[in-house]
């Protein structure tokens, strides 16, 4: 069986772990630096297993090398937003964290997922002193705000969001960009069936998403989604599926873009990021991505 | 499609909810006091539903009006424990919260199956039948699924077996001298008896006494609520699928087992209509005992109530 190993055992680690043992694709091992923390969510999952008929194997590690060599790796650790606060506030937090979790899982032989805050700033740090391969480290970015998308979309037309097929690229927070141009509503293409002013309405509701439910709950930032999110990549991976996803990667010459991480639809497979796609952008949009990676360039932290 | 209110959004409550959304079971209402609070819960899982593949209504709400015609209600709401709290001020509290709770279900909701939650359970279940006026079918303690799927599943490790091949059942209250029906216990219609010794059985059946604070233990603050919320979620679905199922819950005795007047968990029929039979087992003296240590507990808790 593979083995998914998720460190930090909060709101976002651990329904990562719930999904995932929903899904029975792998063992899940939960790692929290607090005591018992990991166990004890682990238990409490476990005990739910009659009821919810889950065959999963949960445990809880005593300690990262427990990990070193899971299929994946979920980095779910670190500081969350307070109401008010910018991701880019968290870098500072956050980033000894991540650098401490680089040495420990350096040249890991597994994919790693990073969920830590801010996503795309921590991303290239990560990958630079774990000595992984760049296609082996996916950032949580653009599909979440993608499946946000697919149903605020839905729900604007009236259709399932299952059939609803979206990409939103870019630097993860409010300044991402969906692509109408890349959205089909089952087969019929989105700048069809959405006006200017509906497409205009929606890119407004999703860059708040997020932010309206932090500043909703004022104690958390959003977690079933973006663990159901994370879930769902671990599936990919495990089950070599070649699904298109929109996950934050170390770029490599995308739209003239080098050393900075941010979001563009990528092919996932076992090997984790395969193939990466380049959208044709308008004008509009490809400034816009330039200019967030500019953006991302100045928060970079200093080797 | 039939509407599921949860009262109070805590993570007992939004992993019911969960549970229920993920199975299509109805549209789920979740109804919480702290402004905004309910409504973060249902847009974070609004926003998973096309992976999640649920496509009932999510909605959370401060008022109670928003549950009308709701067919199951299940109230998780209460405030935990504090440091330093006092036990009787922490009681009323949840006491007053269940009562202005089963006042608006009765309002809003009159045909619902109450299943209550909140703890302690035995008492908050008896505020719930007393303010909504239901009858006593309607309204019904989760406890036994609980503390049942946590002795199945330590009976499923101690085997290394699947835990769904297990059958056990917890009676009596939802305390310490709850009684794990170590008898009945089978796996795969294998009599527990047969597969494991008495001085391993008794073990396990202590440690599910203790599983609730087992988890306290481990996670320092905070409590367990994905096996609570699964339960839960359990109970609506028999009711909302009229499946029928044969399940410990607490449910309101009038001399079944000899006692009356009090909730107590036993083997009840899970349907439409809430608690469609109560099944009442044969007992050895020992059990009969137990299950009176536990009823003696459930009365001193209620005469805790009359002085609330």
């Amino acid at each position: 069986m593979p083995r998914i190993g998720v460190i930090g055992s909060g709101n976002l680690g651990t329904n990562l772990g719930f999904f995932a043992a929903e899904k029975g694709i792998s063992d899940v091992i939960l790692y929290d630096i607090q005591d018992g923390l990991a166990k004890g969510k682990s238990l409490d999952m476990l005990e739910a297993a009659p009821i919810r008929r889950y065959k999963t194997k949960l445990t809880a590690a005593g300690s990262i090398q427990e990990l070193y060599d899971a299929d994946i790796v979920v980095l779910a650790l670190g500081a969350v937003r307070k109401p008010g606060m910018t991701r880019d506030e968290l870098r500072d937090e956050n980033l000894p964290l991540i650098r401490e979790m680089a040495s420990a899982l350096r040249h890991a032989p597994g994919i790693v997922i990073l969920a830590t805050e801010p996503v795309d700033i921590l991303l290239p740090e990560f990958v630079r002193l774990s000595g992984m391969s760049p296609r082996r480290v996916l950032g949580l970015g653009g599909f979440l705000h993608s499946t946000r998308l697919r149903y605020l979309i839905g729900k604007e037309l009236g259709v399932s969001p299952e059939d609803v097929v979206t990409q939103v690229i870019g630097r993860n927070g409010s300044d991402m960009i969906p692509l109408f141009s890349h959205t089909s509503i089952g087969g019929i293409p989105g700048t069809i069936l959405l006006t200017a002013a509906q497409q205009k309405s929606l890119a407004q509701k999703l860059a708040k998403a997020g932010d309206e439910i932090l500043e909703l709950a004022q104690r958390s930032t959003s977690y079933y989604a973006p663990a159901q999110v994370a879930a769902e990549l671990c599936e990919d991976i495990l089950k070599n599926t070649g699904a298109i996803r929109s996950v934050s990667q170390v770029l490599d010459g995308a739209y003239g873009i080098r050393g900075v991480a941010m979001s563009l639809p990528s092919r996932i497979t076992k090997n984790g990021i395969e193939e990466v796609y380049l959208p044709k952008l308008t004008k509009d949009e490809e400034k816009n991505f330039v200019d967030s990676a500019a953006a991302l360039a100045k928060l970079a932290p200093e080797a | 499609m039939s509407k599921v209110a949860v009262i109070g959004a805590g993570n007992v409550g939004a992993t019911a909810a969960y549970c229920v959304a993920e199975q299509n079971l109805g549209d789920v209402v979740m109804v919480d006091v702290l402004p905004g609070f309910p409504q973060s819960k249902a847009i974070d899982f609004l926003h998973g539903s096309p992976l999640g593949r649920y496509h009932v209504d999510i909605v959370g709400v401060n008022d109670y009006q928003t549950i009308e015609g709701a067919s199951v209600v299940i109230h998780t709401a209460g405030i935990p424990r504090k440091p330093g709290m006092d036990r009787m001020d922490l009681l009323r509290t949840n006491v007053n919260i269940a009562k202005e709770a089963a006042k608006n279900i009765a309002k809003y909701a009159p045909d619902a199956i109450i299943i209550a939650v909140a703890n302690p359970l035995d008492i908050i279940a008896t505020v719930c039948l007393r303010e909504s006026g239901f009858p006593r079918e309607r309204v019904v303690g989760m406890a036994g699924v609980l503390d049942s799927t946590r002795f199945r599943y330590f009976i499923a490790e101690r085997l290394s077996v699947l835990p769904q091949d297990v059958q056990a059942m917890v009676l009596g209250g939802h305390g310490d001298s709850m009684v794990p029906l170590t008898r009945y216990a089978s796996v795969a219609g294998m009599p527990l008896g047969d597969l494991l010794d008495d001085q391993t059985i008794k073990a396990l059946s202590d440690r599910t006494r203790v599983g609730g604070g087992e988890i306290v233990q481990y996670l320092k603050k905070g409590s367990a609520y994905y096996a609570p919320g699964s339960s839960a979620a359990q109970m609506a679905e028999a009711v909302l699928t009229d499946e029928k199922r044969i399940i410990p819950a607490s449910a309101y005795l009038q001399g079944e087992y000899g006692y009356k007047d009090l909730f107590l968990g036993v083997p009840v029929l899970l349907g439409k209509n809430g608690i469609e039979k109560i099944y009442e087992l044969e007992l050895t003296i020992e059990e009969k005992a137990a299950l009176d240590g536990s009823v003696e507990e459930v009365r001193g808790g209620l005469s805790q109530l009359a002085s609330v």
